[in-house]
This record gives C-alpha cells, sequence and structure tokens, in this order.
C-alpha cells in the first residue's frame, strides 16, 4: 500500500537543478534505497521530503490516517509529527545533552503536559514524566546503549552515535524513517553489525526505511526497491537486481567506475 | 502517609527557610542596617532579572541584550499605579499591570527578533530595550527623563525573598521538563530540534517572554524599593550587569546564577569608593574568566542540596536550590 508520493519534485538553487522532477511512490513497509554519484542530489530530495528546504515545483504527500495529505513545503517539525524521522548524513545529536535526554526530546509531542502542570508537579507531570523515562529506556535498552545513558552524547563513539541518533528518530514514533549515509565512515565489522540492526528494526517495528548509501553491499542487501539519481535526474528505479542490469545505471554508475569507487 | 514524607526534602526546605530566618533577625537587630538592606534588595533584584535571562540564554540559547527594557515596564507600572494607589493591592496590581504588559511587548518583540541569529539577534534585542526606553522618555504619564519619585515603599525582605524562591522553583521546574529539555536541544542544534518535532519558534518565543516576566517582576521590586525611577536606570548598562551574571555564574545553571548575583552584588559595594576601578575589576574578572573557565563558575550544573545531603533523587522531579 502506498504511503509517500513524490510527484515531479524540483529543487533548484540559483541557477544549479540540485533535482529535477523526481517522481517516486513509496509503499508501506518498503525498504528503499536511494543511490548515485556523489552531486547527484540525494539529500536534497531527503531534505525536500523532510521539510528542510522547501519544493522549487512538485508535491509530496504522505498517507495520514488512510488519506493523503500533501507536505510539500510544510515545516519539518509539522512533518515530523506526521511520522517522518531521519538521521543526518553529518550527525546531529544533541552534543551537550546526555543520551537519555536525547531520546527523551524526541518524546516531546507523545506525552504532552502544560507549564502549569509542570511548575506543579501534579500528576499527569509525574505519569507522563515516568512514560517518557520509561520508553527512552526502552529505546535505549534496543539500541545497546543503557549503560551509557547518563554520559554526554558528545562523549560517545561514533558508531554509538549513529545508534544513537537512529534511537532518538525511532522515538520520535515514525512510521517512516530516513537515513541518510547511515555507515558512512564506518569500517567493515561496523557496517555488518549497523546493516543487521536497520534490518532488526525494519522488521520489528513494521517501518518504512528509505535509505542515502553510498556502501553497494549494504544496500543490495537490505533494499527491496533502489531508485538512482544521476545529476538531479531520476534515471531508474526497481528491485536490486533490475538495477544492477539496467544500461543506464551501469553507465553512470556501476561499471568501470562503481569497482574503482568500492575498491577506495 | 509515609511517601509523602520521604518526597519531602528536609535539608532543602532548612535551608529556604533557614536563610529567611537568619536574615529576617538580622535586618531586626540592625546588624544589616539601612545600608546593608540596598545591598540585599540589589542582590534579590539582580537574582530575579539575571534568572530570567539565564532562561533566555541558558536553556534556549537566543541572545538578548534588551534586557533591563522589561525590568523598565514591569517598574513603571507599579510606580504609576502605587503612586495612585499607595496599598500592597496597589503593588500588586501594578506588578500584574506590569507582567500583562511585558507579554505583549515580549511577543511583539520575540516573534520577528528571534527568527535572527546570533550577533543579529544581540543588536535587535539592544535596539529593542533601547526602544522601551526612549518610549518611557518621551511619555507623559512617566514624566519623561525626570523619571518618576515619591513611590511608595513596600518592597521588603519578606516579599522580596517570596519571589526569588518562586522564580528559582519556577526555573528549576521548567528546565527540568518536557519544556526545558527542548529548549536545550534548540539550544545544541537548531535543526536537529526541529527534525525532531520540536516547535522551534514556538519553544523560543515561550521561553523568552518567560524570561522578560523575570525582569518586568525584578523592576516592580525595584521601583517599590528606591523611591525614583529615570528611564536612564534601564539603560544598556544595566542589561550588560545582567548579562554579566549569567555569563560568570554559568549558561543554564540555576545555581550558578545564584552565586554570580550574590558576588557581583557584594563587589559593588566593595568597589564603591573606586567607582572607576570597579569598570577595570570588572572587566578583567571577565576576561580571566572567559581564558580559564569559557563555560562559567558552574557551566551548565546544578548544585542539588538533597544530593548534598545524600538523599537519592531522581534525575527529573526535583527542585535546585
Amino acid at each position: 500500500m502506498e504511503i509517500l508520493r513524490v510527484e515531479n519534485l524540483s529543487r533548484v538553487f540559483g541557477g544549479i537543478v540540485a533535482v529535477a522532477d523526481a517522481s517516486l511512490s513509496i509503499h508501506e513497509g518498503q525498504f528503499v534505497g536511494i543511490i548515485g554519484p556523489n552531486g547527484a542530489g540525494k539529500t536534497t530530495l531527503f531534505n525536500c521530503i523532510t521539510g528542510m528546504y522547501g519544493l522549487s515545483n512538485g508535491n509530496v504527500s504522505l498517507k495520514v490516517d488512510d488519506k493523503f495529505v500533501s507536505i510539500g513545503n510544510l515545516s519539518p517539525s509539522k512533518i515530523a509529527r506526521y511520522g517522518i524521522a531521519r538521521t543526518f548524513q553529518n550527525i546531529r545529536l544533541f552534543q551537550e545533552m546526555t543520551v537519555l535526554d536525547n531520546i527523551k526530546v524526541a518524546m516531546y509531542h507523545q506525552y504532552p503536559y502544560g507549564v502549569l502542570a509542570s511548575f506543579l508537579r501534579v500528576g499527569i507531570f509525574s505519569r507522563n514524566e515516568a512514560m517518557i523515562h520509561q520508553r527512552a529506556l526502552q529505546w535505549l535498552e534496543e539500541v545497546g546503549l543503557v549503560e551509557k545513558k547518563d554520559s554526554l552524547a558528545s562523549q560517545l563513539s561514533y558508531g554509538d552515535q549513529r545508534r544513537c541518533e537512529i534511537a532518538r528518530a525511532l522515538a520520535t514514533n515514525a512510521k517512516m524513517l530516513f537515513l541518510d549515509e547511515p555507515a558512512a565512515g564506518m569500517n567493515e565489522q561496523e557496517t555488518k553489525n549497523l546493516t543487521d540492526f536497520i534490518r532488526y528494526i525494519h522488521i520489528k517495528y513494521g517501518l518504512t526505511i528509505v535509505l542515502i548509501e553510498h556502501d553497494m553491499k549494504l544496500v543490495m542487501s537490505l533494499c527491496d526497491h533502489i531508485v538512482v539519481l544521476d545529476r538531479g535526474i531520476c534515471i531508474a528505479q526497481g528491485s536490486p537486481k533490475d538495477i544492477q542490469r539496467n544500461p543506464a545505471v551501469i553507465a553512470a554508475y556501476l561499471g568501470e567506475e562503481v569497482d574503482e569507487h568500492v575498491s577506495h | 502517609m509515609k511517601k509523602l514524607l520521604s518526597r519531602f526534602h528536609w535539608p532543602m526546605w532548612a535551608i529556604i527557610l533557614g536563610v529567611y530566618g537568619l536574615v529576617a533577625i538580622l535586618i531586626e537587630v540592625d546588624i544589616i542596617n539601612a545600608y546593608y538592606r540596598i545591598t540585599l534588595t540589589q542582590i534579590g533584584i539582580s537574582l530575579i532579572a539575571a534568572l530570567g535571562l539565564n532562561m533566555i540564554l541558558g536553556l534556549s540559547g537566543q541572545f538578548s541584550l534588551g534586557h533591563a527594557g522589561f525590568m523598565a515596564i514591569g517598574a513603571y507600572s507599579v510606580a504609576i499605579v502605587t503612586i495612585a494607589q499607595p496599598s500592597v493591592i496597589g503593588w500588586f496590581a501594578g506588578m500584574l499591570l506590569g507582567l500583562v504588559l511585558t507579554v505583549v511587548v515580549g511577543l511583539v518583540i520575540a516573534i520577528p527578533t528571534l527568527r535572527l541569529k546570533g550577533d543579529y539577534l544581540a543588536i535587535a534585542t539592544l535596539g529593542s530595550g533601547e526602544i522601551i526606553r526612549i518610549i518611557l522618555l518621551n511619555m507623559k504619564i512617566t514624566n519623561g527623563a525626570a523619571g518618576l519619585s515619591g513611590i511608595p515603599q513596600f518592597t521588603n525582605w519578606t516579599l522580596l525573598y517570596i519571589f526569588i524562591m518562586f522564580c528559582i522553583l519556577f526555573m528549576a521546574r521548567l528546565k527540568f521538563s518536557r519544556f526545558g529539555r527542548a529548549a536545550l536541544s534548540i539550544k545544541d542544534d537548531e535543526i536537529a530540534a526541529e527534525a525532531m518535532g520540536i516547535q522551534v519558534t514556538k519553544i523560543k518565543v515561550m521561553i523568552f517572554v518567560f524570561g522578560a516576566l523575570f525582569a518586568s517582576v525584578a523592576g516592580s521590586l525595584y521601583a517599590s524599593f528606591y523611591y525614583v525611577i529615570k528611564p536612564e536606570t534601564f539603560g544598556i548598562a544595566r542589561s550588560i550587569d545582567f548579562l554579566m551574571i549569567v555569563v560568570l555564574g554559568g549558561m543554564g545553571s540555576i545555581s550558578g546564577t545564584i552565586a554570580a548575583a550574590i558576588f557581583m552584588s557584594l563587589l559593588t559595594v566593595f568597589l564603591q569608593s573606586f567607582a572607576q576601578l570597579r569598570m577595570i575589576i570588572y572587566a578583567l574578572a571577565l576576561i580571566v574568566l572567559m581564558i580559564y573557565r569559557p563555560t562559567g563558575l558552574l557551566g551548565s550544573k546544578e548544585i542539588f542540596v538533597n544530593r548534598m545531603f545524600g538523599k537519592k533523587v531522581k534525575s527529573s522531579g526535583n527542585s535546585s536550590s
């Protein structure tokens, strides 16, 4: 069942067309990989869908309560509240806050109470704070960071920061997860652990995941649908097998060049 | 019943009531004489205003150089109302009027300016503080540059202490709530906070208005202690005084602001006779601090009375002192 629809999305910066006329359709529970050479517009497409950038043209709609709602040009926080969470290419944790508080921030809207309730410390405050605390610990348990809950996010190792960022995105109660190069800067073993972890949360929470990644092994093993961008244009879509055989993709990206790319 | 008792933090209450009682007795026996009472009031008023600024600066990470402007609103409201109606009820009515005006002015300033960042925000808030001062300077009801005099005195130790405690409690409870966390996340990384569903502008504006309300209360207490207020009293220099307290104590730290407010006010008193030297020592202290401890005395940490006495407390649901 379709959950997200991108229609003719374009984004222009000055005279540069970062994304041109991209259309894609994502189904519930799908694992979509977005690949393409550097500068192909992958992150720009992510930023447009998650509201970080406005759209120059086109539309994005998301299924909310069985109805499609246009989310193009909405604010990122509104889109996040509709159930789209993301991680960033360069990790953006709240560095000066503890790991636990990082997760708790993401639950701002799930267990609400007013300023007055927080000042008077009435029942609803205690109940909801207790729920937030408990749920945050559960998320940390899930990603294996529960022992590090009181350290500052900046003190975590690189791999742990990635996990923490994913946990934070999950804690927003998202139904769609957008991961921007989650394996960037990781060695083979770390990448393998991360791959297993992402596969695990995908199945366990029935999430729809969209992923940008340069690591072809990771993409091919995780994704069931792949979108190839090149110079802002969506040049191919399909199953991993189709993509590997697609001549346009081979010309643009795989073939000789990719061997060189992977070996680096 | 047992549960209720265990939630009652004896050491904290002992300190809160002990400080109040001790100072009240010292005033009664005139060890804290009229001269020291001025210092005491100065500490209290600076503390309340600085806590407000610390909320804006330390929690949501927004810069404000117009804090004294909100103090002026509170001060003039109380002055005008109590001159016409010299009673405690009049004082409270004036204070409430000040709070209402502060909310209105605060929103008008916050909504457009909080879209700015860094230096631009500093300039914009500096400008708004000056606009408030210039308006007061040119209005009939505020008596222009001469200011208002003969304001009845209602600010005493009890009233001051109640407001100090209220403000500390308010900020502490806000800090350790979902609003505090949201504000700190905005300070840390606005883009990530927005991506987590936090309505960044809404939280920023909310914290800004709360901070302004603290300043307004400080102004109300000020007017009712010093008999005379002038627009000049609430200029940029005063905003910078508050800023120094916040920076010295540590951004986001309530305990730090308390310590710094006391320290700065005492320093001012001891250096009273060398008025010129005072500014040099201020400046030197700030430079030394920024070199050796750029996060302020306490950074963003808090000192918890309950923890000092070995009582186990949860990370949320306690207040600091």
